[in-house]
């Protein structure tokens, strides 16, 4: 059933600049799924950019290993580099265009290091021009573009090769947040298009909710958490799921012992049984705070609800609220 | 009375001025290529570059410093052994070819480095994470993307070697400069020596106004 196709094993990157050793990974395990759209998150500097650059060997890790498709990467020569490097393509935040070469030039640039006839490389290139939407413009130079655009000539550079992983390096963090939603659109319909993993790096949660199944939380070198976002809403304890569906409850009155924090995965007929628990169980119940997020595009709701005794000589016997809502699939966070 | 007038030299000033246009023509290239080629290794050698050699930077850089550092007019007499060994004479615009090679290649080379020093590093990443080799890396990415910067540090260093060759013809290797001294001052004919020095100024100027229009051509490459 697991097929993943990046394995990370035990995996550190330490720099040395100026006598002074800084480790960026520590120890890193790490399987990323074929087929996943991943969001790797964390403050800058937590390590997920030096992640990123082992991937596409812009650095080499200090120690442990990295396997693609079951091959080792330290074991590539130079022509398995290449060839590793055809398979496995990155986009940037600031696009890292050629502003010397027109937007055809750049899109075909891989294919021209590679000797593909030029024909070919401009078929080929014209195809995913039109694939990003970008007609018309092929003869422009990348100083004549907005930024969305620019981020079109990227992705359609980085999939001229037809990669089997796509690296997102704060692909849409120098973009408007219109812009980045229709970046992350295209992405997904090429994934769907074309079957490629994605593997985004971010700081931005939006982005995760927006776009991702899966999510890694990386902090100071480590991995925190990992799940699909499905697993994670389900876990009753979980830094992601606090980051994907924050809520506020911090106040002590919102923190009896008869209130809890639930997580509704289908809201639309969920929400309901809240009346039908408390029906059956003579109970009243308030909202105290409550949000619906969509990840993806389903809505999840997250809500902190407090339980009363209809008649006030009663007690709300929560142990009995808890396994009620269980039984319907609603996770009780702790 | 003398009979001779400024006019009767004139041929002599046409023969000079293609001498100076036959040093710049020859000399020029050469510093160009060779410039290229030391600051390409420069850039790619020094330390945190590319592929970093700190000794071998630390022996090219320095042999830059000295030559940048010893003034031209020096040069030309301390390289009288290498161009006689060569040329097989000290005299003439041939003669001349090995000093400015020699004396502008350093500053150029210097030039080629801080020009490539600027390109953003991105770019080159990214070059990188496609899988380029060093020779492409060269050579479809540093210079293509850099040319604009190249075309300024060229028209500066060609306006140098234009005033170099002026300062060569005063030792020996003919040319405007060779001309203005030996008739403009030394035979007190004014009318000579601003026409030599007028040429000169208009050499520059072409020169100076190619490179910059060429620069403004590519603006949007940038």
């Amino acid at each position: 059933m697991s097929d993943p196709i990046f394995r990370l094993t035990h995996v550190s990157k330490t720099f040395n600049r100026d006598n002074t050793a800084t480790t960026a990974l520590d120890n890193v395990d790490l399987e990323i799924q074929r087929g996943a759209f991943l969001g790797i998150v964390g403050t800058s500097g937590a390590g997920k950019s030096t992640l990123l650059r082992l991937l596409n060997l812009l650095e080499a890790p200090s120690a442990g290993s990295i396997a693609f498709d079951g091959q080792d990467l330290a074991a590539l020569d130079g022509k398995g580099q290449r060839e590793y490097l055809s398979k496995v393509s990155t986009i940037f935040q600031h696009f890292n265009l050629f502003h010397g070469k027109t937007v055809l030039d750049n899109i075909a640039f891989p294919l021209a290091i590679r000797g593909v006839p030029t024909a070919e490389r401009y078929a080929r290139a014209r195809e995913l021009i039109e694939k990003v939407g970008l007609q018309d413009r092929e003869g422009h130079y990348p100083s004549q573009l907005s930024g969305g655009q620019k981020q079109r000539v990227g992705i359609a550079r980085a999939l001229i090769t037809n990669p089997q992983v796509l690296l997102c390096d704060e692909a849409t963090s120098a973009l408007d947040s219109q812009t980045t939603q229709t970046i992350l659109d295209l992405l997904a319909d090429l994934k769907r298009v074309y079957g490629f993993t994605v593997i985004l790096i971010t700081h931005s949660w939006d982005v995760v909710r927006y776009a991702c199944d899966t999510a890694v939380l990386i902090e100071e070198g480590r991995i925190v958490e990992v799940g699909t976002l499905k697993e994670v809403i389900q876990r009753e304890q979980s830094v992601l799921k606090d980051h994907l569906l924050p809520l506020n409850k911090d106040a002590a009155w919102q923190n009896g012992p008869d209130t809890l924090d639930l997580i509704f995965e289908h809201p639309e007929t969920q929400t309901d049984l809240l009346s039908t628990l408390a029906g059956a169980l003579g109970l009243d119940f308030s909202i105290l705070s409550g949000r619906v997020d969509n990840l993806g595009k389903t809505p999840v709701a997250r809500f902190q609800v407090r339980f009363r005794p209809r008649h006030p000589q009663t007690q709300v016997d929560v142990g009995q609220v808890r396994r009620w809502l269980t039984d319907q699939m609603i996770t009780v966070n702790l | 009375m003398n009979p001779m007038t400024w006019q009767t030299y004139l041929p002599d000033f046409w023969a000079a001025l293609a001498q100076t246009l036959y040093m710049i023509a020859i000399a020029g290239p050469c510093i160009i290529v060779a410039g290229l080629t030391v600051g390409t290794t420069l850039y790619l050698i020094a330390p945190q570059s590319i592929s970093p050699r700190p000794a071998l930077y630390y022996l090219l850089t320095t042999a830059v410093n000295v030559g940048r550092s010893i003034p031209f007019l020096i040069l030309i007499v301390l390289l009288i052994p290498i161009t006689r060994a060569t040329v097989g004479t000290t005299l003439g615009p041939v003669a001349a070819i090995i000093p400015l090679v020699l004396g502008f290649t350093p500053f150029f080379s210097r030039l080629v480095e801080s020009v490539l020093r600027e390109i953003d590093q991105g770019r080159i990443e990214a070059a990188r994470s496609m899988g380029v080799t060093r020779f492409q890396l060269i050579f479809r990415v540093l210079l293509p993307e850099s040319f604009s910067g190249l075309l300024n540090a060229m028209t500066i260093i060609l306006v140098g070697t234009v005033e170099g060759t002026a300062v060569a013809g005063a030792v020996g290797a003919g040319g405007v400069g060779d001309f203005a001294i030996e008739f403009g001052y030394q035979r007190f004919y004014g009318e000579l020596m601003f026409i030599s020095v007028f040429a000169m100024v208009i050499i520059v100027q072409l020169i100076q106004i190619t490179g910059d229009v060429w620069i403004r051509a590519r603006s949007h490459k940038r």
